[in-house]
């Protein structure tokens, strides 16, 4: 049994910070809410994502997983109004999701499940986190985009700093550490990232406005954010680049 | 559900693969290069040899030998740019998860592409640009396999320097037959061994279709040789180049047709391919003269058949692009001939490129200045004018900016 009401804004966030992992993805519903754990097809990122039932208007699940083809969820929200509450609920007979707004009612097929990774999150203890404003961030990713496909991000104990080399240009941008919400490093660290995933990243975390960052020497970055005004949860985690 | 015995024999490691004993050796060699400290000079190999005779497997049981996870990319993904890029690119280069929660660094992968003359033809969206990049770039050992070692590497030197390149040839069928009877006993299934001996010539060096056939086979109590000829002679798939030769240098017109028949490709695509290679064969001006008349008069029976979706006209198109391009030589010429892709095709998938370019472009000038297709024309002026600023205002690559400064 899964039935649930949802504002559109929240299931888009859902979607948004999913979609850029992977393209079908399998929710894990239960009585606290909806999670998923996702790897991306080729190993180099993973998601974690956490929603609490009261993010939603109303909430009641058994225990059980349902695989959503993400795109075509994107697709039924293109068509929702910022004033709509969105029904899902889950037809067992037929295995289709159902979901109903205002008068609309799209209902689709679910994906085995059966077939789809379980990926476990590894715990991976990072010496440097860092605490900031992700839309400065993001100017920062965007300016990189222009001269780089990979970004070098790097932390000391004075600041947060993230580089961009091309052939020719380059981009940098340094966030000295009082402009900083939070940092904790005990040494310099740095890693280097592929910038397709890093900026879908930090681009998924415009949800919340704070974002948090892990970061190691040429190891994973860890990036956390609340999605659903706190409600919800997301740690993505970032392979690097191979050095060399 | 039944095991595919394909899957369920794969071979583990690579000394469990049937033959091919120099190319295995040569896969060893150029793998235990990467344990050092240097990466190796080529980063690729290319596979090559007939389906079924244990390439892709040989490439699976090697990784397992080294300890290597694998990236694939399968037949059935997409072959364009993104795909290819976005996949074994991202692999190549950068770190990866295990999925059981593990995080090791430099670790290494192959990344297998695996049917990668696949990417030809028609479909070919900046598929070999892409695989020509990622082994550039790669940090990783990178496996292509392929029926076709020359059609591949025709269509980029840069991917023969590139790469080292392995030829499979077909195993022999004593290897094969006892493949097959380890698998008897495994299964525990009852055969004879002049069956499986049987079982293996058949197969043609196809271990695959063998052990399909196997799997068949004993569904019934025992196997002997009476249920194995119930099976008839396996056809076997020839490759393009094959027939082509068989259909410019047979005599006779029923090999012409049977050979194309042997072969899984659709007869306008076959006609391109005759097209191109007629005056490669043929020498003489009257033999030329005479092999375009049938390419010719096929041409519109195909034409025809598909105006009129009467597809019974195929059959008249086949024989005149077949047997009567066959008999419109005087004799057969002697030698090898180096036979060529299809240039309509190649000019087809250019301008597709350009098409694509040319889009690309209009969606920036729209983004910059407004009204993009119909300011392309004026950039263009001003791009020949003054490259760098165009380039700079519109982000463009280099590859869109030659086509504005060009076109």
């Amino acid at each position: 049994m899964f039935r649930s009401e949802v504002k559109p804004a929240v299931l888009r966030q859902v979607v948004d910070t999913v979609s850029i992992i992977v393209g079908e993805g399998k929710f894990r519903v239960n009585q606290d809410g909806m999670s998923l754990k996702s790897v991306d097809p080729t190993h180099v990122a993973m998601v974690d994502l956490e929603l609490n039932r009261s993010a939603f208007e109303s909430f009641e699940a058994d225990d059980q997983e349902l695989g959503i083809d993400i795109e075509k969820l994107k697709n039924v929200l293109r068509s929702a109004t910022p004033s709509d509450v969105i029904t899902l609920h889950l037809d067992e007979e037929s295995n289709r999701l159902i979901l109903n707004m205002g008068n609309l009612m799209r209902s689709m097929s679910l994906l085995d499940t059966r077939h789809m990774t379980d990926p476990k999150i590894p715990d991976i203890e990072l010496p440097a986190i860092v605490v900031m404003d992700g839309e400065e961030l993001e100017r920062g990713i965007k300016a990189a985009e222009n001269v780089s496909d990979h970004v070098i991000i790097s932390m000391d104990n004075e600041s947060f700093e993230l580089r961009a080399e091309g052939d020719t240009d380059s981009v940098d941008l340094k966030i000295p550490n009082d402009l900083l919400l939070d940092l904790k490093c005990d040494k310099r660290v740095k890693s280097i990232f592929a910038l397709s995933y890093f900026s879908n990243m930090i681009r998924a975390a415009r949800a919340s406005k704070v974002v948090k960052i892990g970061l190691g020497v040429d190891y994973p970055v860890k990036i956390e954010f609340d999605i659903a005004g706190g409600k919800g949860h997301v740690l993505y985690l970032l392979a690097p680049r191979i050095p060399g | 559900m039944i095991d595919d015995w394909c899957e369920k024999y794969r071979p583990k490691a690579l000394n469990e693969v049937v033959g091919n004993k120099q190319g295995k050796e040569r896969l060893m060699e150029w793998a235990g290069a990467w344990k050092g400290r240097e990466k190796p000079q080529k980063k690729g190999v290319i596979i090559s040899g007939n389906p079924g005779i244990g390439k892709t497997s040989a490439a699976l049981a090697l990784a397992n030998d080294m300890g290597w996870e694998v990236v694939e990319l399968n037949a059935s993904d997409k072959r364009d740019y993104e795909s290819i890029n976005g996949i074994a690119g991202v692999g190549a280069v950068n770190e990866t998860f295990g999925i059981d929660g593990s995080f090791v660094p430099k670790k290494k992968r192959l990344i297998l592409l695996d049917e990668a003359d696949n990417l030809f033809g028609r479909e070919d969206r900046g598929g070999v640009r892409a695989i020509v990049e990622v082994l550039r770039k790669s940090q990783q050992p990178i496996i292509l396999v392929v029926n076709d070692y020359y059609s591949l590497v025709s269509r980029s030197g840069a991917l023969r320097n590139l790469t080292l390149q392995v030829d499979f040839r077909r195993p022999t069928k004593r290897g094969i037959a006892n493949l097959l009877a380890k698998i008897c006993e495994f299964e525990g299934v009852e055969a004879d061994e002049g069956a499986l001996t049987l079982l293996a010539e058949n197969c043609k060096g196809d271990i695959r279709s063998a052990i399909r056939d196997l799997q068949l086979l004993a569904l019934s109590p025992k196997i002997d040789d009476e249920n194995v000829l119930s099976l008839g002679g396996r056809d076997r798939e020839e490759d393009l180049f094959r027939v082509l030769a068989k259909v410019f240098k047979s005599n006779t017109a029923q090999e012409a047709r049977t050979a194309f028949q042997s072969l899984d490709e659709a007869p306008d695509h076959f006609l391109l391919w005759i097209d191109e290679n007629l005056p490669i064969e043929y020498k003489k001006p009257a033999d030329m003269y005479r092999g375009f008349y049938f390419v010719s008069r096929s041409d519109l029976f195909l034409n025809r058949s598909a105006k009129r979706q009467a597809y019974v006209l195929w059959s008249y198109a086949i024989d005149l692009m077949t047997a009567g391009v066959a008999s419109a030589k005087e004799k057969p010429y002697q030698g090898f001939t180096r036979y060529r892709f299809p240039s309509y095709l190649k000019k087809m998938s250019l301008a597709r490129k350009d098409r694509g370019l040319r889009s690309d472009i209009v969606k920036k000038i729209d983004e910059v200045w407004g009204r993009g297709s119909k300011n392309l024309d004026l950039v263009k002026e001003i791009a020949k004018k003054d490259p760098e600023t165009v380039a700079r205002k519109l982000d463009l690559g280099d590859e869109e900016l030659s086509f504005l400064v060009k076109g």
